[in-house]
């Protein structure tokens, strides 16, 4: 991870300025929340190798939080930003001590089931949580396209810069050596389950901030944002933009959510190109899948015949 | 002298093959100790019940008057007890400096962690390779990494699981070299090592394994003329 990584994004200040920025403007600010959301993920998988197959509920789960409490409660974006803080760091822990404590793919089977599950909750509790209609008439962080497009980009450059600073970190380090050998970790005195929750919180935080974010940024949600093609455009984009490196993904995640109006296709279209991108880049480098499934079993170094 | 570790009737079993079929021995403060025995006599296993890797089926492990049965081995490690492997651990996309550093975190803090690390740099001959990954050193350099890892955190006991395994004879001098600095310092030690006179030249205590039981422990000369030792060892020929 190199530091100068993080400048091109400062670059993103200037869009405004051009005449495309009008029409596009509500794509950019998509493609700067999925930028931290897939940033956000990489924290976890990218450094850990557990890979979260369910990212959107996380970013469901700030959205609707910020929703709910500003449609019901009247309250404040910084009141619903709070809240989806902390609604996410307790999902977080709640999901990751029991699932991270295991070595293997439980945590990410885990993961991969808790969007559906949230995304069926909005459609049985449909006037709670607003059905198959979502919730509309949340506050609105700017009426103007540009005031919306700085707002996000301020938080998205501060959550990247957070999220970078700890993957720099001694924690970052740690996280690295747990994805590789865990019991060498264990054997030099430090507890890989606590740092792999440490790294979900992070996770789960910042997936929680992009989607209270969404939600004052657009004024809605809906349940599609529980949808596994988001979840599954995080892996892709995280894969992409090369994991491990936090600025990689968001890069990643921030070009691809663009190409569709860059190539003039359609997002289905979109989603057929990257997934043919993606499949070659693993057919060239079947270790990407390995990872992604963490199906290799713990060696025993001391067997029974051997020694 | 006290002992730091009393290991008493230890036994394991694994698949229904006893692996440790009581083993009882004992490793003094500021000793080292060497641990011989043909392959299959449970070596590896015992170190793996001491640091807290496999759980025994029976027996007790007391490190620092402390029993460490039923611990994680992160706190039997944060309790003192450091150890190396015999299949290298290093972390390959870290580099040496980050290896040892990931180590040094688990005792000391921000800039004292980084201040211990470039110490322990220093005294293993690692500075000038400080930013290179373990993929770019030589198997001896990697087995220093794995040291100065181990001793970055000051242990009290050092576990070493054939240190000088897949080295050249001038490869396994510069790490046993730094073996016997750290045993001047005071540092206290159980070396698994299958180079038996290498081994038994620089060890104070010999204990000798073989399947699953001890069969023999003293000082080198004495273990090296003990009739089992010498029957369990190449077939009557001492080691």
């Amino acid at each position: 991870m190199k530091w100068y990584t993080l400048f091109p994004a400062l670059t993103l200040f200037a869009l405004p300025m051009f005449p495309f920025f009008d029409i596009y403007s509500s794509t950019l600010d998509l493609a700067l929340l999925f930028g931290v959301l897939t940033a956000s993920w990489d924290v976890l998988a990218g450094f850990t190798n557990y890979f979260n197959l369910g990212q959107a509920f996380m970013f469901g789960l700030g959205a609707y939080t910020s929703a709910l409490l500003s449609v019901d409660w009247g309250a404040t974006i910084p009141e619903t930003m709070a809240a989806s803080t902390l609604v996410s760091a307790i999902m977080g822990l709640l999901i990751g001590i029991p699932s991270l404590r295991i070595k293997g793919p439980y945590f990410s089977i885990f993961t991969l089931s808790l969007p559906l599950l949230f995304e069926q909750l909005t459609f049985i509790f449909p006037n709670q949580l607003g059905g198959e209609r979502g919730i509309f008439g949340v506050h609105k962080l700017s009426h103007s396209l540009i005031g919306s497009y700085y707002a996000t980009l301020v938080f998205a450059l501060a959550s990247l810069l957070v999220l970078y600073v700890i993957g720099a970190s001694g924690t970052g380090l740690i996280l690295k050596a747990l994805g590789e050998d865990e019991d060498a970790v264990r054997a030099n005195g430090l507890n890989p389950t606590t740092y792999k929750i440490f790294g979900f919180v992070i996770s789960s935080v910042f997936a929680g901030l992009s989607g209270s974010v969404y939600a004052n940024v657009f004024g809605f949600v809906e349940p599609m944002l529980f949808s596994y093609s988001v979840s599954l455009s995080v892996v892709v984009m995280g894969v992409l933009g090369g994991l491990g490196t936090i600025a990689g993904p968001f890069y990643a995640a921030f070009l691809v959510e663009l190409l569709p109006p860059a190539l003039g296709v359609g997002q289905t279209e979109a989603t057929i190109i990257m997934t043919i991108v993606v499949m070659i880049l693993l057919i060239r480098n079947p270790s990407r899948l390995h990872r992604i499934i963490r199906t290799e079993k713990v060696k025993v170094e001391a067997h029974p015949t051997k020694r | 002298m006290p002992s730091i570790l009393e290991v008493r009737e230890v036994k394991k079993k694994f698949n229904g093959l006893m692996v440790l079929k009581g083993v009882t021995m004992s490793v003094e403060a500021g000793k080292i100790v060497g641990l011989i025995g043909p392959n299959g006599a449970g070596k590896t296993t015992l170190f793996n019940v001491i640091s807290g890797f496999v759980r025994p089926d029976s027996g007790s492990v007391v490190f620092s008057g402390r029993e460490i049965v039923g611990l994680a081995p992160e706190e039997i490690s944060r309790l003192g007890v450091r150890r190396t492997f015999q299949l290298l651990k290093l972390w390959e996309k870290l580099t040496v400096e980050q290896n040892i550093l990931v180590s040094a975190l688990s005792v000391y803090q921000g800039e004292s962690a980084r201040r211990e690390v470039r110490t322990t740099l220093l005294e293993f001959g690692l500075a000038g390779k400080a930013s290179l990954y373990p993929t770019q050193l030589s198997q001896g350099e990697r087995r220093l990494v794995e040291l100065a890892r181990a001793v970055v955190a000051k242990p009290v006991l050092l576990l070493l699981d054939e240190p000088l395994a897949g080295l050249s004879e001038g490869e396994a001098e510069s790490v046993f070299e730094a073996i016997r600095r750290l045993h001047v310092r005071g540092s206290t030690m159980l070396i698994v090592e299958h180079r038996v006179k290498v081994l038994m030249r620089n060890v104070d205590r010999v204990v000798v394994m073989d399947q699953g039981v001890v069969i023999a422990q003293g000082n080198p000369a004495d273990v090296v003329a003990d009739p089992k030792v010498i029957e369990v060892y190449l077939g009557g020929t001492p080691p």
